[in-house]
């Protein structure tokens, strides 16, 4: 067991310098350079010349290997250098967004979770045919509903019309409803077709027959076995879904104004704020690798039969 | 009440609303105030929404339009001007001596003022600020302001003198002491590397308000400074803002922040785009449509483009384009059809409105003689080569791409192709300065001095066309060096004349920045570049 | 008064407008303690008398008419609310295949104590001692390791002996047991089938035993109830039926059950008599075949020194449980899998050596049918050009003269001509086996090897298919390799047979050798195993 954690953990140090490269080599390939775009900003008035300092300053003017390794090197000692845009150090920044981000997206996560079990437990055992064909097409609606056009819909009809919950103002809580409701929503989805599909073929196996059998109710079968063998390929799904989280918050937190590392990366990119957005990249790596992990090693919890297998590689 | 009086507040003038300073006081009371009789109460939180998160706060870069909303509340400057009168009028300099050749400028300080810190705002300060202002500071990465030229060094004469020396003539600099970049900052302030005064957290001024709390990209608060009694001596409200505090919360969405507005949870939003004043007209808020004084918004073409190069094709070009249409099309009322190269309230400003009106026969001709023929596509070729040109949707401008596809249109009339080209801004920032990748750009500047004009096309300052014209350059600088201002104005004058008849410029609309505003605030006023100040802010409402 | 009156009996199954009648008016008794066999091929309407009986027919399923009278009341309007109390308390099941009947997520001893908690009988303490007590009792050894594990660290046999302690947690007046051993080797079923007697008899519960198999229905029940069609054919004492069938269909049955009916062995074939085989008069030659996989450090060797040889135009089988190492073997022999070390040489062709045409070449000599038809045919092709599909890859013919050789191919193997259009679904398990044999003849290939080819088919179709391939070998010369695990089917087809175990050929020789004075230990065994044996000896 030590050995395979030992495993994942330098496939997730491969994983995360592997992203690292790939960030900074796109990121030099993207045209033109935050130096550029905030110092040609015409708004500073500054000629070619007086850039071509700041960007000796800046110590861009060095050859890319130079400054990947002087790069890596920071990155590797927890400096991720400065924010071009606003001058502050990108740890600061990542810092400041991430609890507000961690908030929404785990928030939005379980709420998530919740409408998809809902759906889909409620269309697996409700009795009316219509009701599931109608529970059954909720996800495919969700999917396709926009996260930035949901997001507007529900501050107009909660906040502004029915005046139920303040975007502006208000407490905490009062503040978190709708971005939540917005990045959960899109995200149940995939999560609420999977769950009613395996719910549906755990359903169909021969072991809930036999536990019926045995005289256990509609409930006993649900929860004590269909439920956990459901979960599964779900949460597969649900490691997977982490990679919408992170888009979704880009949305979310700019319609709701709420800041936090979506809207860092919208306005990292705006003005290609190469520093922010590598960060932000090895970042989001970080956080994808960890999840997946997690769900790597949750599945011999769930499944004693992945456990043999986890066994046998160690 | 009051919308019938709101409204021909509104046509009287936008200029009247934004008035400040000793005589405008009253009017500009009675503009803002508009059938609220009462007295300014003191108290109140005031939310504030702002389209964009500020960006860097060191204050000769601050320009940015959600920087001043900020800004201009933590700081004061030298002098204050009046966005009526365009008049410098004291502020933290009492008085002041100008030599004959605008090479030397000695200021006398006010006493008294401090920063929020608790250190005085005296001579050396003062110095210390411009001369990181006039010369920047490498070891500090810290670059120079645009609004001062020529600047040699400071010398403090006593604790409350400060004097400036110019190695060439200087006239902008009274007005450049009076501008947003100019806010004098503690010594430590200016002391910190670029990096550290881009944070909010550092600037450190002596303005009626100071940072209460932040988080970062979402919120700043602000509170008022109980002991602030250095207003500029024009104002009839001295001491203390009214407001208590002042939520500053950055709503990217436009129709979130117009619709926390007419919903109650928002005072006062900036950035209300053209197709929503209607909107929040209907629900009995205010719209405030601020002129910024500047060069107008316009396309700006560059004669150093293969296509570009031919002045008849530029000229082609201006007369094809109806900004007229635009306006009537897109915008509206608070958006006024551009009469020049300037706007009808800067320095200097000339009445070109006879030569930029729109005469499709006249474009077609000119192209005609220019040798361009049309195709079988209805776009004109010449040696093999269409004329097709293209341009990218600029990102600080409102409502840029809808503006650029309709004057796409009008130039197919004339058999001219426009690309209009959206792009990232590394893409446009690589681009922009290559004249044929970038044949012409659509863009404006705002500041209430004559020298805009050669921030906007001096080969040294912004060059928006990559200028090969040694005369428009000389043109620049011979009104940066004059001291008088009629003859400054009238230099301002030629050169407007000369661009347009170069055809540099097609000048679409005055661009203001337009605000809303609940009925409930009382004593809105801006800087003369639009930029709001809460000094004067106060709040019927008893609950906020 | 009986235990189990089943009056009257019609079931339905509802897809849409369509309804499809399964159980017709049926009519059937249990007395306390008797075993009763219900006895049909796939259809029949056997397996959803059980679940009607348990109250488990699947959502579109519902009793339209009759009683089902339980100890004198009738169940069969009952809600499956109501049916709780009933279900494990008094009808006790065990289901059909005990790979996929145990929750794999839960361990033993939750699942077998599960019966006891559901009925609220005992706290946590008293349930895990019964549940050691009923591990013992169906014979598991170490019980309280076995409580702990999962059903995938069990083999087969011991699943099914798991789920028997389940449904026998509270003795039940009634067991239902669907097909309880139709997925288990000969040996293990007969140990499993010897289980359910024992409890029944210490206990005795009376025994509701849903089987294909007439040669287990006739060794262990006491009645036999024969569907067909969803209507029982004929039903009586198990001995009675099997003495004097009253029915054509039962007749039928009995005839073609190859346990009940032994037909005569084969004649042992004369060698043919053609050039080749002169020359070569052994069309498979297998020598030290052995196969090795690696399972963490530990190799672990699936075919261990395995040698035959098989004479052209004759049939060799090789026999074994699951785990023996035949289909290993086999695979070896078409070339699917590389052996470890070892020889298979196919009409002097180093079968081991082969590589890219001539590679090629062998497949179009050596074919192989595999179990389940259904698997390996697609099912979006046409019958057609399924049958054509190797014609195509070893571009043999064109269009025009693929689809006459299809036709004639057809004809063959007894299919209609209208097969030629249809898609794979819409044929039977025999039928579909039919295609199969016939795309394998396509290339006119020397050897054919038959993967467990008729296990899957009822006893009626399986002798269909056996006649078929006795056919074709008479009339083309083919080479037969049969692996299966069915000795009863082996017996009818083979000329020569090898016994496999763990990896090795514990005995060889011929069909009539082997069965008869079998040399070693678990040929004995095996043969002993074998369903219907009793009754044979008996009739």
């Amino acid at each position: 067991m030590t050995r395979y954690l030992a495993l994942r953990v330098g496939q997730a140090v491969l994983v995360l310098w592997a992203a690292f490269t790939a960030g900074f080599v796109l990121l030099q390939l993207l045209p033109g350079d935050s130096i550029l775009i905030k110092f040609q900003n015409p708004e500073l008035g500054l000629s070619p010349d007086q850039i071509a300092e700041i960007r000796r300053l800046y110590g861009s003017d060095a050859p890319a290997i130079v400054r990947y390794v002087h790069t890596l090197l920071g990155f590797l000692h927890g400096d991720f250098g400065y924010s071009i845009d606003t001058g502050t150090p990108v740890l600061d920044r990542l810092a400041e967004g991430l609890p507000a981000t961690a908030k929404l997206a785990t928030l939005g996560f379980l709420v998530a979770v919740l409408i998809a079990v809902t759906i889909a437990f409620v269309s697996s055992y409700s009795r009316f045919a219509w009701i599931r064909g109608a529970l059954l097409a909720l996800p495919s609606l969700f999917v396709s509903v926009p996260t930035f056009w949901l997001g507007i819909v529900l501050i107009q009809v909660f906040s502004f019309q029915l005046k139920l919950v303040p975007v502006i103002g208000g407490t905490g809580f009062e503040q978190l409803i709708l971005p939540v409701l917005t990045l959960a929503v899109p995200i149940s989805a995939p999560l609420a077709q999977v769950l009613a599909r395996s719910l549906d073929q755990v359903q169909a196996q021969p072991f809930v027959a036999v536990v019926a059998a045995k005289g256990a109710s509609q409930r006993w079968i649900l929860w004590r076995h269909v439920a956990r063998n459901a979960l599964l390929p779900t949460l597969t799904i649900a490691g997977v879904t982490f990679g919408e989280l992170i888009a979704g918050s880009v949305v979310t937190e700019t319609v709701f104004g709420r800041n936090g590392i979506g809207r860092l990366t919208e306005q990292a990119v705006a003005v290609q704020d190469t520093p922010v957005m590598l960060a932000i990249v090895v970042l989001s790596a970080t956080v994808f690798v960890l999840v997946n992990l997690v769900v790597d090693l949750l599945y011999p919890v769930l499944d004693p039969r992945l456990a043999a297998k986890v066994g046998v590689t160690a | 009440m009051p919308r019938t009086r709101l409204r021909s507040t509104l046509r009287a003038g936008v200029a009247a609303l934004a008035t400040i300073g000793l005589l405008a006081a009253c009017s500009a009371n009675a503009a803002s105030d508009a059938g609220d009789a009462g007295q300014p109460v003191y108290g109140g939180t005031l939310t504030y929404l702002e389209h964009q998160p500020p960006s860097c706060l060191y204050l000769p870069a601050a320009g940015f339009y959600p920087n001043g909303g900020v800004l201009n509340q933590l700081t004061d400057k030298l002098t204050w001007q009046d966005p009526k009168t365009l008049k410098i009028e004291p502020w933290i300099a009492k008085s002041w001596e100008i030599n004959a050749d605008a090479t030397e400028y000695t200021f006398h300080l006010r006493d008294g003022v401090t920063f929020s810190d608790g250190s005085p705002l005296d001579a050396e300060t003062v110095a210390a600020n411009f001369d990181v202002y006039g010369l920047g500071n490498k070891e500090l990465k810290l670059p120079v302001a645009e609004f001062v030229n020529n600047y040699a060094r400071s010398e403090v004469i006593d604790k409350s003198t400060v004097k400036f020396h110019f190695n060439k003539p200087s006239p902008g600099f009274l007005q450049g002491t009076s501008v947003i970049g100019a806010g004098l900052v503690s010594k430590k302030t200016i002391s910190l590397p670029y990096e550290e005064q881009c944070q909010l957290k550092n600037v450190v001024g002596s303005g009626p308000f100071t940072v209460a709390n932040q988080v970062v990209d979402k919120e700043i608060d602000l509170v008022a400074r109980k002991d602030y009694s250095w207003a500029p001596p024009s104002f009839a409200h001295q001491g203390r803002a009214y407001l208590d505090k002042i939520k500053i919360i950055v709503t990217p969405e436009d129709n979130v922040r117009v619709g926390a507005l007419t919903s109650g949870q928002a005072d006062y939003v900036r950035y209300v785009q053209a197709y929503d004043e209607a909107t929040v007209k209907a629900a009995g808020y205010r719209i405030y449509a601020e002129p910024t004084r500047g060069v107008n918004n316009g396309l700006y073409l560059r004669p150093a483009n293969s296509i570009l190069q031919d002045v008849n094709v530029r000229k082609a070009l201006q007369a094809g384009t109806d900004a007229k249409e635009v306006v009537e099309t897109l915008f509206t009322d608070s958006y006024p059809v551009a009469t020049s190269v300037l706007s009808k309230l800067a320095a200097g400003y000339v009445d070109l409105s006879a030569q930029l009106g729109y005469d499709p026969a006249k474009a077609n001709s000119l192209l005609d003689q220019a040798g361009w023929v049309r195709g079988a596509d209805g776009i004109r070729e010449k040696g093999g080569r269409k004329l097709q040109l293209s341009v990218f949707v600029s990102g600080p401008q409102p409502l840029s791409k809808q503006t650029l596809e309709l004057v796409a249109q009008q130039w197919t009339k004339i058999g001219v192709k426009l690309d209009v080209r959206q792009a990232d801004s590394g893409t446009q920032a690589a681009a922009l300065k290559d004249a044929e990748k970038t044949p012409l750009v659509h863009s404006m500047v705002g500041r209430a001095d004559q020298d805009v004009i050669k921030s906007q096309f001096h080969t040294r300052n912004r060059d928006v066309l990559l200028s090969n014209d040694a005369q428009l350059d000389r043109l620049l600088e011979e009104q940066s060096a004059l001291v008088d201002a009629n003859a400054r104005n009238a230099k301002v004058a030629e050169i407007q004349r000369y661009v347009v008849d170069q055809g540099y410029a097609i000048p679409l609309f005055e661009e203001p920045q337009v605000y809303g505003a609940a009925p409930y605030v009382h004593g809105v006023s801006f800087e003369a570049v639009a930029r709001p100040s809460f000094y004067d802010v106060w709040l019927s409402k008893k609950d906020k | 008064m009986s235990l189990l009156e089943v009056r009257d009996l019609t079931v339905a199954y509802r897809t849409g407008n369509q309804v499809h009648q399964a159980v017709s008016g049926i009519s059937f008794t249990v007395e306390p303690g008797e075993v009763v066999a219900v006895v049909g091929e796939s259809g029949s309407g056997k397996s959803t008398t059980a679940h009607a009986i348990i109250g488990l027919l699947p959502g579109n399923g519902s009793v339209d008419s009759g009683q089902i009278l339980l100890g004198g009341t009738d169940i069969a309007g009952w809600s499956s609310k109501r049916l709780e109390s009933v279900r494990g308390a008094q009808i006790g099941l065990i289901p059909q295949d005990p790979t996929s009947s145990l929750n794999p997520v839960k361990t033993i001893g939750a699942q077998i104590g599960e019966t006891l908690r559901i009925h609220k009988r005992g706290d946590r303490r008293t349930i895990a001692r019964q549940v050691i007590e009923l591990l013992t009792r169906v014979g598991l050894s170490d019980p309280e390791m076995r409580a702990r594990q999962y059903p995938h660290e069990l083999s087969g046999g011991m699943r099914q002996r798991v789920l028997i302690a389940g449904a026998i947690a509270l003795r039940p007046r009634l067991i239902i047991a669907d097909e309880p051993t139709s997925a288990l080797d000969v040996t293990v079923q007969r140990r499993i089938l010897d289980l359910i007697d024992d409890l029944r008899r210490e206990f005795g519960t009376a025994v509701l035993l849903v089987t294909h198999d007439l040669g287990v229905a006739a060794d262990r029940s006491d009645r036999l109830v024969v569907m067909r069609n969803g209507q029982v054919e004929e039903q009586g004492t198990t001995r009675a039926v099997l003495a004097g069938p009253q029915a054509d269909y039962t007749r039928k049955l009995l005839q073609d059950a190859p346990s009940l009916t032994p037909r005569r062995f084969r004649d042992a074939r004369p060698p043919a008599h053609t050039p080749a085989a002169d020359e070569q008069p052994s069309a498979i030659t297998v020598r030290d075949l052995v196969k090795e996989y690696r399972i963490g450090r530990k190799p672990f060797r699936a075919v261990d020194g395995v040698s035959f040889e098989v004479r052209r135009g004759t049939t060799h089988a090789l026999v074994g449980e699951s785990g023996s190492g035949k289909t290993t073997t086999a695979r070896m022999i078409v070339r699917f899998a590389t052996p470890t070390s070892g020889s298979v040489t196919i009409d002097g062709t180093d079968v081991a050596r082969l590589r890219g045409e001539a590679l090629r070449r062998f497949r179009r000599r050596v074919q192989l049918v595999y179990q389940n038809p259904a698997g390996s045919l697609d099912p979006r092709e046409s019958v057609g050009d399924i049958v054509a599909e190797p014609l195509r890859n070893f571009r043999l013919a064109d269009r025009a003269g693929r689809s006459k050789r299809v036709r004639e191919l057809l004809d063959r193997v007894a299919l209609p001509q209208a097969a030629y259009d249809r898609r794979p679904r819409e044929l039977s398990g025999g039928q579909r086996q039919r295609v199969a044999i016939a795309r394998a003849l396509a290339v006119d290939p020397e050897v054919i090897v038959l993967d467990e080819a008729v296990s899957a088919l009822d006893v009626t179709v399986q002798a269909q298919i056996l006649d078929l391939l006795d056919g074709l070998q008479r009339d083309l010369g083919l080479t037969y390799l049969f692996i299966s695990h069915d000795l009863a089917v082996v017996r009818q087809i083979s000329d020569t047979v090898s016994v496999m175990r763990k990896g090795r050929i514990v005995e060889t020789g011929t069909t009539q050798q082997v069965f008869h004075a079998p040399q070693h230990a678990y040929t004995g065994e095996l043969l002993a195993a074998v369903p219907g044996a009793g009754a044979e000896q008996a009739a």
